[in-house]
């Protein structure tokens, strides 16, 4: 299998100590390892880690797990670990049927992305 | 309609293309925007299934198919048999399939499970019927049935495609 790359996952650093994930396109486990490895660095460096899917277009089971792993991780570390969702029907129901909107904390803009602490 | 089609090897973008194929195919049917996106997610995730834990180098074959009364079956085949899923991360995909989908079944070795229809826009009857197919040319078999009467409940949700 070729390398993979993230061509559609870019990091924004809106303040100190906070990182911005923001994933375009779509997303399966042909990266599943390359971002899991990037979310939980992130999440050991920074206080408030946020996963912006609001432009994807696709995420599978795979990337939901490692979301999952990660705000496990960010709780075991004492940081905060948050998903920011777009209007895509098909990420927005994998997202649901997962799970993984009674696990993490979940907004819809930028604003709320980024209070400190707890929601 | 003509079936869907598509066999897959194991590089990283395969599964990406045949998403973007079985888009198209199902934008070519008068199935509501609900039903296409589960029969897409369901199918990718059977597939990627397939992919990481059948032979390394044995295809994966997908195929998808819109009966009279407006149901999918899907069938997703790989020539390495599946691994059963944990209650972690795999079985989360097959557990993401059940939700999305009226019926999912794994079966292995020889036997497949058959669907029948009463009448084409009646409820869907199944029956179970075994087959011997000689292995290895079919060791694994996921087939997944998307009832007629899951999407015609959906309809009044959603602006159906006209089918071309």
């Amino acid at each position: 299998m070729a390398p993979t790359t993230l061509e559609d996952v870019q990091v924004e650093r809106p303040a100190d100590g906070t990182a911005v994930v923001v994933f375009s396109g779509e997303h399966d486990m042909a990266t599943e390892h390359e971002v899991r490895e990037l979310l939980h660095s992130l999440v050991r460096w920074d206080k408030l880690v946020v996963a912006d899917f609001s432009l994807a277009s696709f995420v599978d089971s795979s990337m939901l797990g490692v979301l999952l792993d990660t705000n496990q991780q960010a709780r075991e570390l004492g940081k905060t670990f948050r998903l920011q969702l777009g209007t895509a029907a098909i990420v927005h129901r994998a997202f649901e049927l997962c799970g993984v909107f009674a696990a993490i904390e979940r907004v819809t803009t930028r604003e709320e992305a980024l209070v400190p602490g707890e929601l | 309609m003509a079936a869907f089609a598509a066999t897959l090897l194991r590089g990283p973008t395969e599964l990406r293309e045949m998403r973007h194929l079985l888009t198209s195919w199902l934008g070519r049917t008068d199935a509501t925007a609900v039903v296409r996106d589960a029969v897409l997610l369901a199918t990718h995730e059977a597939a990627a299934n397939a992919m990481k834990h059948g032979q390394p180098e044995s295809p994966v074959s997908i195929s998808a198919s819109r009966d009279e009364a407006g149901g999918f079956t899907v069938e997703v085949t790989n020539l390495g048999g599946w691994k059963e899923p944990d209650l972690g991360h795999h079985g989360r995909g097959l557990a993401l399939m059940s939700e999305l989908m009226s019926e999912v079944e794994i079966q292995t070795k020889t036997s497949v499970r058959m669907l029948s229809r009463a009448s084409p826009h009646g409820p869907t009857l199944l029956s179970e019927t075994s087959l011997e197919i000689p292995a290895p040319k079919r060791m694994a078999v996921l087939k997944i049935f998307e009832k007629a009467a899951k999407a015609v409940s959906d309809r009044g949700t959603d602006s159906p495609t006209s089918e071309k």
